[in-house]
């Protein structure tokens, strides 16, 4: 088949963490999001497992207590996360990238969508592997997902908070012992047209070829 | 911008991991994983970090000796390993999988190029200490590491999602050099695919393993 090559880079380069930009008004509609996931579960899993399960919830009342859960941790980290060199001013983009997560803080338990990505495992005693096996087996998954929403005009961030209050959250959505959960993928429709690239470091300045710092 | 749905499906549907169709014997343009790191390097990252580090090598002592302690992996893990993807007869799938990844792992020393996505900071391996460090640390790699995969793949280059390697850490980190305190997300071996193009493999479909609102609800 052939296909659009500026079209793909450009979904790549734009799929962005959207927080500010989720539409809290609009619901986003069950079949879109079930074709979304069709096409995430071709990404590959360690011994092709497909360990896989995917939770997502739209019911008021769960997304409540998830999100206190949430907000509770955020302003929790907010006060020790390190931002910025000792004694520096955080820069303006870490000013953007604070303010952003503090809104989706605050708002998280009006998001239309919450998915969970989880996987079956538990990376105990984890011997060398383990847990990049693990979460390398959801992950991939996860990110295709974000991927074929944002092509889609829905918008996700990802986020990881709602962890320090795991069992908690396990608790309310049922989730089992033996699974993992990646992330808590807020999603909703976008506002606004698209999205302009984000600035970077450019991957050449991080890119070593042949050693390590070389 | 206007943009091609299609041939974004198209693209995240068929990159798959490439053993058997990798071109052993040409090389990889520098300049195109150069543009496609490019590219990866918007994914997002935990807090906007971007603590990733990329270690690209084609040096062939190097690749040989890696390949060793990922084919000593292999043989070990092998013995060990149960698979079988859900509702597929295990023995099939055993033996597709065995064929595919014993191959690669047969040949990984002679890949035209590895790619190590790298990240600073180290996983927590305590028992079910601190989850989220590791969603964290993960999730800041894994992403982009994907983006990279899936750019590659719309260039004609495929990879495959490899972590065997870090069985032998130690030993693969001291062959390249890389510090105590960076994590090696996966070993992508990486090259130009045979063949024209991916079919959509055979999946569980993803509505049987979707619950709405509480596990185990569909």
């Amino acid at each position: 088949m052939n296909f659009d090559l500026a079209s793909v880079d450009y979904i790549l380069e734009t799929t962005r963490s959207v927080r500010k930009r989720l539409d809290l008004t609009r619901p986003v509609p069950r079949d879109v999001v079930e074709r979304c996931l069709e096409i995430a579960i071709q990404a590959p899993t360690g011994s092709n497992q497909q360990g896989w399960k995917w939770l997502i919830v739209t019911d008021a009342d769960k997304k409540a207590q998830i999100g206190e859960y949430y907000k509770r941790s955020w302003y929790e980290y907010a006060g020790v996360a390190p931002r910025s060199a000792p004694g520096a001013e955080p820069s303006a983009q870490m000013q953007r990238v604070i303010s952003s997560a503090r809104y989706l803080a605050d708002h998280m338990a009006d998001v239309p969508l919450m998915i969970f990505p989880c996987v079956r495992g538990r990376a105990r005693d984890a011997s060398p592997g383990a847990n990049a096996g693990l979460y390398g087996s959801i992950i991939p998954a996860a990110w295709s997902l974000m991927l074929a929403l944002r092509a889609r005009g829905i918008g996700a961030a990802w986020t990881t908070l709602h962890l320090s209050y795991e069992q908690e959250c396990n608790d309310i959505l049922g989730i089992p012992a033996d699974y993992t959960t990646a992330a808590l993928l807020p999603a909703g429709y976008f506002t606004g047209e698209t999205f302009r690239k984000a600035d970077r470091v450019p991957a050449a300045q991080l890119t070593y070829w042949e050693s390590w710092g070389a | 911008m206007n943009f091609d749905l299609a041939s974004i499906d198209y693209i995240l549907e068929t990159t798959h991991s490439v053993r058997r169709r990798l071109d052993l014997t040409r090389p990889v343009d520098r300049d195109t994983v150069r543009r496609c790191l490019d590219i990866a390097v918007h994914a997002p990252s935990g807090a906007n970090r971007q603590l990733w580090k990329w270690l690209v090598v084609t040096d062939v002592d190097k690749m040989v000796r890696i390949g060793a302690h990922y084919q000593r992996a292999w043989d070990e893990y092998i013995i060990n390993a149960v698979f079988s993807a859900p509702g597929e007869d295990p023995r099939a799938t055993m033996q597709r999988s065995v064929n595919s990844a014993g191959y690669l792992a047969q040949h990984l020393g002679e890949v035209p190029m590895m790619i190590f996505p790298c990240i600073h900071g180290r996983e927590v391996r305590e028992k079910d200490e601190n989850p989220e460090a590791n969603a964290i640390l993960y999730g800041s790699i894994i992403p982009t590491a994907w983006s990279l995969m899936l750019a590659l793949r719309a260039r004609g280059i495929g990879s495959a999602w490899t972590t065997l390697h870090l069985s032998f850490e130690k030993e693969c980190h001291e062959i390249l050099g890389i510090p105590d305190d960076v994590t090696t997300a996966a070993l992508l071996p990486v090259a130009y695919f045979t063949g024209e193009t991916f079919q959509i493999t055979k999946r569980t479909p993803a509505s049987e393993l979707t619950y709405w609102e509480s596990w185990g609800a569909s």
